[in-house]
């Protein structure tokens, strides 16, 4: 009988144990997104994704939990200002998608989201149409007058790109706007190495060239 | 007893070289016939040989005293049980091979998460200054945007009815579309 225990036991243990480590390491990962999809404020972006033709662009953005955390962290030491912003934000969630072939499903679909939002609770800041931009802004109030989500859609006719851009958590609209001027942040060039900005600059650059 | 480290003579030299195979019997019969004739004719030689005999007889008059215990099992463990050499050095080699391995793998495996951590860090911080920016520009836009339509509503009549050169100091975006 003892004998048959220690038997089960060695093998069972290094398998409890590969699952302890396996555990502790997913844990945090799954906790970050865990507290982001209960956000009230998070709206989940990424059928914008299926836009995307196959050479078109495509960035995804999902910052939340402890990655977050160390991007204060890491934004704080530069800019006092954006540890203060973003150490109250859940998460950051957006999608970059070139709509060079699918302009007018984008369009649809931009208008279902706006539907959708207001429908749940957030309020339509603003719409805004020049020339070749349409720009949505929506905020979630929360009870005490703060907004608990933001969420922007910008499409550029002549660039041929829809930006979905949701921010869940406490947000100070006034910090956003002064510390994202232009979204140089100052300070930030070196800590961001290679900017996602320029990157999809380059792919509209090439984009344009095939044409 | 006579010194015999300076030899003028070549063949005395070469005699006493092998003088002691001869006299152990280990030197072949036609070196042993060269030997004894060139002993019968150089005295020096034939001396040379007589000492060496002579040690030769002192030392087995010497008593045998047996060697401790303690030395014999300490030589021969030093000597008949040891390992082989090469056993022992891969034996060593592996033992540092691991040991170098132990340090390594965990340091290199550090070094890698580290590398990828700051690279995701860094990829992060430029997508965080990409949705900010995005957003902030957003804002911007819907704040003119809205400035721009309180004051068209409130401003744009008595602004149109500026004359032409103070018109020119309005923005294009403030006068009503015609004026």
């Amino acid at each position: 009988m003892k004998s048959l225990f220690w038997k089960s036991a060695r093998i069972v243990s290094p398998i409890a144990i590969l699952a302890a480590v396996v555990s502790v390491g997913v844990s945090p990962a799954l906790a970050g997104d865990r507290d982001r999809d209960r956000h009230r404020g998070y709206v989940d972006g990424s059928e914008f994704a299926g836009l995307a033709e196959e050479d078109s662009l495509l960035v995804e953005v999902s910052l939340s939990g402890s990655l977050l955390k160390m991007v204060a962290k890491a934004v704080g030491n530069e800019v006092g200002e954006a540890a203060d912003l973003l150490s109250d934000i859940v998460s950051i969630h957006a999608v970059v998608v070139g709509i060079e072939e699918n302009a007018d499903r984008a369009r649809r679909m931009v208008g279902e989201m706006g539907d959708h939002l207001t429908g749940s609770g957030w309020d339509r800041l603003a719409q805004v149409r020049e020339d070749d931009v349409h720009v949505m802004v929506f905020a979630l109030p929360a009870d005490d007058g703060a907004i608990d989500g933001l969420t922007v859609m910008v499409s550029e006719r002549s660039e041929d790109t829809l930006v979905f851009a949701n921010i869940a958590g406490r947000i100070d609209l006034e910090l956003v706007a002064k510390l994202g001027s232009g979204l140089d942040i100052p300070g930030l060039e070196h800590l961001a190495g290679h900017s996602l900005k320029s990157e999809i600059k380059k792919h509209k650059k090439h984009k344009k060239h095939k044409k | 007893m006579r010194d015999f480290g300076e030899l003028d003579c070549p063949d005395c030299a070469e005699l006493r070289r092998v003088l002691e195979e001869r006299t152990d019997g280990r030197l072949p019969a036609e070196g042993c016939h060269e030997v004894d004739a060139h002993l019968s004719c150089c005295s020096d030689c034939r001396e040379y040989r007589d000492e060496l005999l002579l040690i030769r007889e002192e030392l087995r008059r010497l008593p045998l005293i047996p060697l401790p215990d303690d030395v014999v099992i300490d030589v021969l463990g030093q000597t008949v049980d040891r390992e082989p050499v090469v056993v022992r050095r891969v034996g060593s080699l592996s033992k540092a091979a691991a040991l170098v391995l132990a340090v390594t793998i965990p340091w290199l495996a550090w070094q890698r998460s580290e590398v990828t951590a700051e690279a995701e860090l860094t990829r992060a911080v430029s997508q965080t200054c990409y949705v900010l920016g995005t957003t902030a520009r957003a804002l911007r836009r819907v704040e003119h945007a809205a400035v721009e339509d309180v004051f068209q509503k409130h401003f744009g009549a008595p602004l149109n009815r500026l004359s032409s050169e103070w018109l020119e100091r309005v923005p294009q975006t403030l006068r009503r579309p015609g004026t």
